[in-house]
């Protein structure tokens, strides 16, 4: 599959700050690709170089095989953007306000009031009535006005309430299946994995890790929970191949584990066993394991 | 709409504010004209002058009798105009570049085909709009409520001076655009600027007095488009050519700075 945005060896300073640090990326076209990290971690400024708002200090970005700093109108044409802040008219209405996003970009858009319709935005109030969600919404709607091969959103799911966040994702999903590419940001990891096909973690300016999304939640471990009648002995969870981590506390046990279960289920079935809990781990969970990692070892 | 988006989003934005201060001028020429009888039929004005230092009687237009209609508007409009127009000038300028570039609405527009350059070429033209249209009113005002108290202001001088007012202030407005630009910050395209217009305002009032001031006044726009009178003298055509010619380049030098450097937001 070809790739919609290429990032190479993509550095951007500030004086001595980093805000990224040699990022490679790709983005597949016609995929879901979201870039999680927490605030500061190079998600806005890695936007911002592929939409060439601002430049990078060394490597390059293109989009649809251009370079983004250098490709001017024709390829902006091609691509919807969503700012994590959305600077919108008070007085005007949505529908004024969407019709000026529109006239921005020469081109026939959609059908505005269907798509609005379908996220529960109502056109006639003023903007500055509205809620964030709203105005997220409105915000949304003149992303895809102009039918963009490549969507770049800065958190769009700030502020929608839940039933909102699932028809976003759906349209953003019949997007990708029309072949759209989707490059979004998240800083709710439940939402990556929600919507995403391949995902991206940023943390300092630095790629800590990239894959699909599905390989992330298989390769991610579980956290398994056992209550005993009785203390036991940690230990003897230790040394199991498949225990990473054992937190004792009293006759609890809090194990983190990849690969198979059975083993640790014999070795507890020795014990008299209260209770049993085994699930994933969250994207939260691992994205927190990442990333604590990454400042131990640079610790 | 979509062949100027920049510009009719402008437009209707600074609508009201340009529509209040243009009335606001009218008014305020209006009242002039309604004194200005008074002055006119009073010769002791220009003895009452006379008297005063050198630096006061440069205030009110040097040797130009005050009571002719030239003299009298340059003294009482033409002299407050250049800076209420200039200070309009200069919010819009600032506002529509470094403030919507500060509020993210420029990096909006950036998503979109349109490319840099287009941003400053819509926000000149808004700049000039809020210069060219304040002045127009005033000029209409004058023509039209001049001859009900026998103002002796020919069309040609109070043309001059409107235009005189409208290069002034596009100057300013130019230099805000011009820092906001390379900047991307509306307070320092503001306050540069502002520096810059009591500055050359001050050196104009201090040159006459002071000759020490001289050469800063030789370098105040104010001195060679105000206060040289076109009510009375007609059009500065040097001052009038190197001023927007000034202004031109300072267009080019705002597109290339603009060109070059991050958006703040």
């Amino acid at each position: 599959m070809a790739n919609a945005i290429e990032l190479r060896g993509l550095t951007k300073q500030w004086g001595d700050h980093f805000g990224l640090r040699d990022l490679d990326l790709d983005v597949q076209a016609g995929s879901v690709t979201g870039l999680i990290g927490p605030n500061g971690s190079g998600k806005t400024t890695t936007m911002r170089i592929v939409l060439d708002h601002i430049r990078a200090t060394t490597g390059h970005a293109s989009v649809l095989g251009h370079d983004s700093r250098t490709a001017g109108p024709q390829l902006r044409a091609k691509v919807g953007y969503l700012p994590g802040e959305l600077p919108l008219e008070a007085r005007w209405t949505a529908a004024q306000q969407l019709t000026w996003l529109a006239s921005l970009h020469d081109h026939d858009s959609i059908d505005v009031a269907a798509l609005a319709a379908r996220l529960d935005l109502d056109l006639d109030r003023p903007v500055g009535d509205l809620s964030k969600g709203n105005r997220q919404k409105v915000g949304i709607v003149s992303a895809l006005l102009h039918e963009p091969e490549v969507l770049i959103l800065d958190e769009p799911a700030s502020g929608l309430d839940p039933l909102v966040r699932r028809e976003l994702w759906s349209l953003l999903r019949e997007a990708a299946s029309r072949g759209r590419t989707v490059f979004l940001s998240s800083h709710v990891l439940g939402e990556v994995e929600e919507i995403c096909d391949r995902v991206a973690i940023l943390d300092e300016g630095r790629l800590v890790a990239e894959d699909d999304v599905h390989t992330f939640v298989d390769r991610r471990g579980r956290l398994v929970r056992i209550d005993f009648a009785a203390p036991v002995d940690s230990a003897d969870f230790e040394q199991l191949a498949m225990v990473h981590e054992v937190v004792a506390d009293g006759r609890t046990l809090e194990l983190r584990i990849s690969g198979s279960v059975d083993a640790l289920i014999k070795a507890a079935a020795r014990f008299e066993v209260v209770d049993f809990t085994s699930r994933p781990l969250s994207l939260e969970e691992m994205f927190l394991e990442t990333v604590t990692h990454r400042e131990v070892a640079d610790g | 709409m979509g062949d100027f988006p920049i510009l009719i989003r402008a437009l209707r934005v600074r609508r009201r504010g340009l529509i209040g201060w243009s009335v606001g001028l009218a008014l305020y020429v209006a009242m002039m004209l309604a004194v200005y009888p008074t002055v006119r039929d009073d010769t002791t004005f220009d003895d009452l002058l006379a008297e005063y230092p050198e630096g006061i009687r440069a205030l009110f237009g040097g040797d130009v009798s005050i009571t002719s209609g030239g003299g009298f508007m340059s003294a009482e409009l033409f002299s407050i105009l250049p800076i209420l127009v200039s200070i309009m000038a200069i919010g819009a300028a600032a506002s529509l570049l470094a403030g919507d570039e500060e509020r993210g609405l420029i990096a909006l527009v950036l998503a979109s085909p349109l490319r840099r350059r287009r941003v400053i070429e819509e926000v000149s033209a808004m700049t000039i709009i809020t210069v060219v249209v304040p002045t127009t009113v005033v000029a209409v005002a004058l023509l039209v409520g001049g001859p009900s108290v026998r103002l002796d202001l020919a069309v040609s001088k109070a043309v001059a001076a409107c235009v005189a007012v409208a290069v002034f202030a596009l100057l300013h407005g130019m230099v805000t655009l011009t820092i906001g630009a390379a900047t991307g910050r509306r307070s320092r395209a503001v306050a540069v600027t502002s520096v810059l217009l009591v500055a050359g305002y001050l050196a104009e009032i201090v040159g006459t007095i002071a000759s020490w001031a001289e050469p800063l006044q030789a370098a105040s726009p104010y001195h060679h488009l105000i206060a040289s009178q076109p009510a009375v003298d007609g059009f500065a055509t040097v001052a009038i050519v190197i001023v927007l010619a000034v202004s031109a380049g300072l267009g080019v030098l705002a597109t290339v700075l603009f060109d070059r450097r991050d958006l703040v937001a």
